[in-house]
């Protein structure tokens, strides 16, 4: 289990997801994850091998080491990562829920489901709309809070986003104050503010996203009051469908513009 | 075979499961074997390279590491995880022992579709309701039994920086420093409140499945 096997299970969060949100996917994998995987570790890699204090006394490096990184910026990052994930893997479990629901309406022979077979229900793409969009909502709102929970706590653990070369430390049993020397601190200096700056996109992809989903939810619902209020209900049924229609059209053609395979 | 290997196995299991028993098994995955992989093995990686004691003498410091830490965290937590998900294998070599019987009545002659069979979803009514209570009951077990030996064997879930080691050969007694101390610690307390929310839901499906068993029986006998 570990960073693929995460890849595989949110790769089918993807089929459901807004436009922004399949862009947000793409950049977590590639600008977050992967980064993580192929430098970062490599980065933080020798960090307590090479943290060197300027004393012989046995224990002063692993309790100054201990006094000054907590918790590793690695594994920060990748409980950041994982906490991050995982709110789409509710939407996930909503649309399996959905789909069992229909099943189960097929095998009755109920006559109002639609599908003609079990292989157009597999494959069908749910609307965010009804419960599935207040799930899908609070799993991005959910997103939001992890992201700045986790870039405050960084913030607030290592006093910013600078790694200092020099760390000056007295903790027992180092006599007075000792030097202590960090390894590689341009690099992790580097690392840290590339990974809070596409922190903070996906911040914004994510605070677009939600702006995205509520401005439809109200379009959507003042159109169905203005409906209601001009027409009488057979011409209604007709207009709400050419409603439906028309947004389908757009959201196909967004999703054709963007290109991204679920 | 490995953890892969392992979700692999256990992603059978999920089909038959109910839906406290999906979730579970998704906290299992994400957040207990996932972080143990990414995180923990690298925080425990150089625990005995970096284990130092104030001394000169030769083997006080293998002798005082093995003191203190009889079986690494590390290991505890990969038996506890192998351990909590095996008793779902229990259930899947039911269903498919329940499958395998119904497959030989086709045999015979029964008419059956084959195809259907394979997909069908087996419902947790009868014997399968029992393995399946069986499993969680197991599950429970194992997890409590595991948390009280971390418990036991640790004193409590805090890593101390210093361990103060009197064994032979070390002179007198000797001051040794752990590695990583606060940052085990807070893994160590992050495994332990999974360990808690896993046995929650455990508790939550036990009940969800003996109450469905009761109100089947009471519409059964009205």
């Amino acid at each position: 289990m570990d960073w693929g096997a995460l890849h595989t299970i949110l790769g089918g969060v993807n089929k459901h997801s807004t436009s922004i949100g399949k862009i947000w996917l793409t950049v977590l994998f590639i600008f977050r994850i992967m980064i993580l995987v192929v430098a970062a570790e490599k980065v933080w890699g020798d960090e307590q091998d090479d943290f060197v204090c300027n004393t012989l006394q046995p224990g002063c490096r692993n309790v100054c080491y201990d006094h000054f990184f907590p918790i590793s910026h690695i594994r920060l990052w990748a409980l950041q990562l994982i906490f991050v994930s995982t709110p789409a893997l509710l939407v996930a479990m909503h649309v399996a829920y959905r789909r069992h629901e229909k099943k189960r309406q097929f095998r009755k022979g109920d006559q109002k489901c639609e599908f003609k077979d079990m292989e157009e229900i597999r494959k069908q793409r749910f609307r965010i709309e009804g419960s599935l969009w207040w799930t899908y909502t609070s799993s991005i709102f959910f997103r939001l809070i992890f992201e700045a929970v986790f870039m405050y706590a960084f913030y607030f653990m290592y006093d910013g986003f600078r790694m200092p070369r020099l760390m000056k430390c007295n903790a027992w049993p180092c006599p007075n104050t000792v030097d202590c020397f960090v390894s590689r601190p341009t690099e992790k200096t580097v690392f840290t503010i590339f990974m809070i700056a596409v922190s903070s996109i996906c911040i914004l992809l994510n605070v677009a996203e939600l702006c995205y989903l509520l401005t439809k939810f109200f379009l959507r619902r003042s159109r169905r009051a203005g409906n209601s209020k001009q027409q009488p209900n057979h011409e209604n049924k007709e207009e709400t469908k050419q409603n439906e229609m028309n947004e389908l059209i757009s959201d196909s053609c967004q999703n054709t513009v963007i290109g991204f395979s679920s | 075979m490995d953890w892969g290997t392992l979700q692999a196995v256990l992603g059978g299991v999920n089909k038959h499961s109910t839906s406290i028993g999906k979730i579970w098994l998704t906290v299992l995955f994400i957040f207990r074997i996932m972080i143990l992989v990414v995180a923990a093995e690298r925080v425990w990686g150089d625990e005995q390279q970096d284990f130092v004691c104030n001394t000169l003498q030769p083997g006080c410091r293998n002798v005082c590491y093995d003191h203190f830490f009889p079986i690494s965290h590390i290991r505890l937590w990969a038996l506890q995880l192998i351990f909590v998900s095996t008793p779902a294998l229990l259930v899947a070599m039911h269903v498919a022992y329940t499958r395998h019987e119904k497959k030989r009545r086709f045999r015979n002659g029964e008419k059956i579709d084959i195809e259907e069979l394979k997909n069908e979803k087996i419902h947790i009514r009868g014997p399968l309701w029992w393995t399946y209570t069986s499993s969680i009951f197991f599950r429970i077990v194992f997890e409590a039994v595991f948390m009280y030996v971390f418990y036991y064997m640790y004193d409590g879930y805090q890593m101390p920086r210093l361990v103060k080691c009197d064994a032979w050969p070390c002179p007198n007694t000797v001051d040794c420093f752990v590695s990583r101390p606060t940052e085990k610690t807070t893994f160590t307390i992050f495994m332990l409140a999974v360990s808690g929310i896993c046995m929650m839901l455990n508790l939550a499906e036990l009940c969800y499945l003996v109450i469905k068993i009761c109100m089947k029986d009471s519409r059964k006998t009205t």
